[in-house]
């Protein structure tokens, strides 16, 4: 660098810097302490919600999942021996397979007996016949 | 009174009123230095506000490697720049030359307001990273040490960004015949 190079950008330096003489005016910012302590004690308040929150989800699908995984069969059964007449949602199932069951039986029961009555009637043509 | 690295290990054990001393000791310096940034007075405000929050919520994560005050004018510094890339505004190195020189600055160098003008549209041009040194170094007082750390730059560069910056100013005021011989 020159002489000349360094007096005119120690020049442009000595005008940028006038730039720092127009001075900002910082407001009071009075409340600012307390409004950052209250804004930090809200993040801190929402955190824990959160953490709560997510506890409280895992307690309910843990919850569900025990219950599912602790209730074999075999209690059911002994609870519906216990307090019979006592429907649960299970056995009403139950009890419609078994209607359903007995209605295709009977259904089919008919069908054979009109069956073979009419290969009996075919059996007495054939007689009457022959 | 308390050293920087006394109250950050107060703050770190949860002493709110060491947070409260940090608070007071640097939001004018952060207002500046986010004005000088943003030029939105009310915005400055709440970035102040966002700045300190961030530090609270950061402070465990400060290992001390460099000193606290360029650790937070780097989070400053990053808080403004968001900013403006949410507003979709532009880094200005000063918006109004408002002011004038008085007659004693007159005297002793040979500004005209002119000139002066002339250097601060050419500031205005410069690229977003010249033009933040600048703001660093001539707005806001730092040393070229400490804005390397600010912008994580090495000493060096923020040194040649600088100097590229004030070369180019120099040949564009000779070009228009504002500098004699």
């Amino acid at each position: 660098m020159d002489k000349k190079e360094f007096r005119d950008l120690r020049f442009i330096m000595s005008v940028l810097d006038k730039s720092r003489k127009k001075d900002i005016e910082v407001p009071e910012l009075e409340n600012l302490e307390s409004e950052v302590l209250r804004q930090v004690e809200v993040r801190e308040l929402k955190k824990e919600i959160n953490i709560l929150r997510r506890l409280e989800y895992g307690l309910v699908i843990g919850i569900f999942l025990l219950f599912v995984l602790l209730f074999p069969r075999g209690m059911y059964d002994r609870i519906k021996s216990s307090y019979p007449g006592t429907t649960i949602a299970s056995s009403s199932i139950e009890d419609v397979i078994y209607e359903v069951q007995r209605e295709i039986s009977s259904y089919l029961d008919e069908e054979y007996e009109l069956n073979s009555l009419g290969l009996e009637n075919m059996l007495l043509d054939y007689e009457d016949t022959y | 009174m308390k050293t920087d690295e006394e109250l950050i290990e107060k703050i770190k054990d949860g002493n709110i009123a060491a947070f409260e001393e940090i608070i007071t000791r640097y939001k004018a310096k952060i207002y500046k230095i986010i004005f000088s940034i943003i030029r939105d007075p009310q915005d400055a405000e709440d970035l102040v506000q966002e700045v300190f929050i961030k530090v609270y919520n950061s402070i465990r994560k400060f290992r001390g490697r460099s000193r606290f005050y360029t650790w937070l004018y780097r989070i400053t510094v990053n808080v403004a720049l968001n900013y403006l890339r949410k507003n979709k505004k532009n880094l200005e190195f000063i918006d109004d030359i408002g002011f004038s020189l008085k007659e004693r600055e007159i005297e002793e160098h040979i500004y005209t307001q002119e000139i002066v003008k002339e250097i601060f549209d050419l500031a205005n041009a410069l690229p977003k990273k010249e033009k933040l040194i600048f703001i660093l170094k001539f707005q806001n007082g730092l040393s070229n040490k400490e804005i390397s750390e600010v912008l994580g730059l090495s000493r060096d560069s923020v040194k040649a960004n600088l100097y590229h910056a004030l070369k180019k100013m120099r040949k564009s005021l000779r070009e228009k015949g504002f500098l004699g011989d």
